[in-house]
């Protein structure tokens, strides 16, 4: 017991001054920022999208013509894209959605062809519409905070030597605070400016954070590293393609030929068992001499 | 084009692996693979030696009615469906006041940290998905002496891979530092290969793919060669590791994880139903190949099983000569010695022919019977065989050690009708590497 006091001492200390300081922030900033909070707001209520693919998909696309001609069952989609833009769903929500899968099978194609690993299609998926959000710079110093948070909370939790789920929550408590100073910080800052940003990215990001806390005791700190780094690498991949404006276009304009392109490389994907490029360096050494001289 | 392919063809990849082997377990047993209370239960009754279970908690209730105090040291607590090593804490003795622990590097620990610790795991920290995990408290194996000498941390095993029955590739885990004492490569442990028919280790690896050469001999103080070392009751440990799949026959494709007790000997810590790729580095060989070459082959026996293994998968002679020794030279007649006993004095001396046209060699059907290898034990398998006459038949392929120029060779022969002719042993190809031929007698 004798050990933990200091520690304790300190944590609750940091929580403290972490927690005063922002309130005088806050205090200092109501009068002469309030219109900035009153943006917040409302950003938290939408989704991600409305700022995110502002080069095509912002509202004045809907204006633009959208020709569908008759149904002739091969636009099935396109009608069913003008129905729900006339009924007033946001283009940009519309193109966003129809990318997923698109982007799911980037990731595919790069985890069994080429080897990258991260956490399963979905994560790298998540983690690529968090980067339009935020910009790939952005999002990877909100994912580097939200790590370093996380390990060193862990790493006083585990002195601390107390139930798991509780110290997740004071985890959690530390990262919504270090997100909420970068806000602030960002916020002077015009290169990255992560003030303007909606919970969702942030959730996506605490989600990986914690998936390689999890890794690092479950398996190793290697292991952590590479998923977590492969991750990150399959969404900047994955981001990278979002923004392509001609992508962008196939999707809103022949949506019957991403369906057609998803399904025919996963299926050939799917159906593949030879060696990842990856496994040809993995596996140069397993070669004996005698066979390298054949 | 696609020339440099070829040397990886022998491997398994992981695509492969996921997609085809991976499928020949299903997944009732992959559950039994995942909780080690369940592989005990079902190893234990078929007399396959595993760790004796103490007790299991399934709620904290019971956490809290077990009586420590009645413990003699000598235990150790993991998480049923733990992976890779995590959460597992060595209990060695008793320590000087009531209520402690000494753990394996002399740490103390407090009954209360260990109760605290069966809390985590009861919680889920240490399973997957963090949902809740019974805790196991299990007797410590006393490892053998011959392990004591390679690690300082941990406790080393040989991982079997098993698929047809047939083990069919095996390698020796030492945890390290830098591993953390687990005998897992992907966090760092050292693989070491080991040819299959004497259980000698062969090639190392650190990690995950960082091949060594070296490895600390903390008996001797010193580095020693990574081969070269000698597992004890190696044939037992295939054996176990055959039993095992026996035991649990969902599972077509399967790592066993073989702990050597010292006085209990082999003793299975768990099945992995997913083992890893890395063990085709270190042995420097292709799990496909290989298994490719046990496809409907019906196997009969456990000592069939290791038959097969040996003479199939055994390291040949060439592959072992280090680059500097010289090559030796034969003539196209030679005298070899086929070992017929234990030991070096019983073999019987033949006259072979050289025939580098041929892959295997063969013998002839009654020098084989004479020599007691049509034995329905010694039979490896039939194979059809199309002769240089474009006759087909189906031949019987045997297992048979020789010696030739001094050189030991171990390999698996196919039984032909050579009664007609003048030599009653065919050397082939397969059995010459490391041999230059000479056209003068």
């Amino acid at each position: 017991m004798r050990k933990i006091t200091p520690i304790f001492l300190i944590s609750v200390l940091i929580l403290l001054s972490l927690f005063c300081g922002s309130q005088i922030l806050a205090v200092t900033g109501k009068t002469s920022v309030t219109p900035t909070v009153t943006s917040v707001s409302p950003t938290i209520v939408p989704t991600v999208v409305a700022e995110v693919s502002a080069n095509i998909t912002e509202p004045e696309i809907k204006q633009v013509r959208y020709d569908v001609g008759k149904w002739n069952g091969f636009n099935t989609i396109r009608i069913l894209i003008k129905w729900a833009m006339t009924r007033g769903v946001a283009t940009n929500t519309i193109v966003l959605l129809l990318m997923l899968p698109l982007i799911a099978t980037l990731v595919s194609v790069l985890h069994y062809i080429f080897g990258l690993t991260g956490y399963g299609t979905f994560m790298p998926t998540m983690i690529a519409i968090t980067f339009l959000a935020t910009g790939i710079f952005g999002g990877l110093l909100l994912f580097a905070m939200i790590l370093i948070v996380s390990l060193l909370s862990n790493l006083i939790l585990r002195r601390l030597r107390i139930h798991f789920w509780p110290a997740r929550s004071i985890n959690l408590l530390f990262i919504s605070l270090g997100t909420f100073g970068l806000m602030l910080i960002t916020s002077f800052f015009k290169l990255v400016d992560l003030s303007q940003i909606s919970i969702f990215p942030i959730l996506f990001m605490v989600l990986l954070a914690e998936e390689f806390v999890r890794t690092q005791l479950v398996k190793s700190r290697k292991e952590a590293r590479s998923l977590t780094v492969g991750t990150l690498i399959l969404a900047i991949f994955g981001s990278i393609t979002m923004n392509f404006n001609w992508i962008q276009n196939i999707i809103l304009y022949n949506p019957e030929l991403m369906v057609l392109m998803v399904l025919i490389i996963n299926l050939v994907v799917g159906n593949y068992t030879g060696i990842r490029l990856a496994e040809f360096n993995r596996f140069k050494s397993a070669i004996r001499d005698s066979n390298k001289k054949k | 084009m696609f020339a440099f392919l070829k040397p990886y063809r022998q491997f398994l990849t992981k695509n492969e692996r996921n997609k085809v082997y991976l499928r020949k377990n299903t997944t009732a047993d992959r559950m039994v693979a995942d909780s080690k209370y369940r592989t005990k239960k079902i190893l234990a009754k078929a007399n396959i030696g595993v760790p004796l279970l103490i007790k299991r908690f399934k709620t904290i209730e019971e956490l809290d009615n077990f009586r420590w105090e009645d413990l003699e040291g000598n235990f150790v607590i993991k998480p049923e469906s733990g992976y890779g090593g995590e959460g597992i804490i060595i209990i060695r003795r008793r320590a000087k006041w009531a209520g402690e622990w000494q753990k394996m590097n002399g740490q103390i620990i407090t009954t209360q940290d260990i109760k605290l610790h069966c809390q985590d795991v009861l919680a889920g920290r240490y399973s997957m998905h963090g949902a809740s995990d019974p805790v196991l408290v299990e007797e410590r194996i006393r490892i053998h002496p011959m392990f004591l000498a390679i690690t300082k941390v941990g406790t080393p095993d040989i991982r079997v891979i098993v698929y047809n029955k047939v083990p069919v590739m095996a390698m020796f885990r030492i945890p390290t530092e830098k591993s953390g004492g687990k005998a897992n490569l992907q966090q760092g442990a050292v693989g070491l290969g080991i040819d299959l028919a004497s259980g000698i280790t062969t090639f190392g690896i650190e990690g995950k793919g960082e091949p060594i050469r070296r490895i600390y001999d903390y008996g001797k103080k010193k580095m020693r060669k990574v081969n070269g070392i000698k597992i004890p009751f190696w044939k037992e440990i295939l054996e176990t590791a055959v039993n095992c799949q026996k035991a649990i026959p969902g599972l077509g494709f399967l790592g066993v994880d073989v702990v050597l007790d010292k006085e209990k000997g082999p003793m299975v810590l768990e099945v992995n139903a997913r083992p890893g790729l890395s063990i085709q580095i270190c042995n420097k060989a292709g799990l496909k190949a290989r298994m490719d070459k046990l496809e409907e082959i019906e196997v009969r026996s456990t000592e069939h099983a290791i038959t097969l293994a040996k003479y199939l998968f055994g390291e040949s002679f060439s592959d072992k000569v280090e680059e500097k020794e010289k090559v030796k030279l034969v003539g196209p007649l030679e005298n070899i010695k086929i070992k017929t006993g234990k030991g070096k004095k019983n073999f019987k001396e033949v006259t072979a022919k050289i025939d580098t046209g041929a892959y295997r060699s063969s013998i002839d059907r009654v020098l084989a019977q004479e020599l007691g290898l049509l034995d329905e034990n010694k039979i490896l398998y039939y194979r059809h065989y199309k002769s240089a006459l474009g006759k087909n038949n189906d031949r019987p392929v045997v297992g048979l050690t020789f010696w030739l120029n001094g050189r030991k060779i171990v390999t698996a022969v196919n039984v032909a009708d050579r009664h007609k002719l003048r030599t009653k042993f065919l050397l082939g190809r397969k059995d010459l590497g490391g041999f230059l031929i000479s056209a003068k007698s």
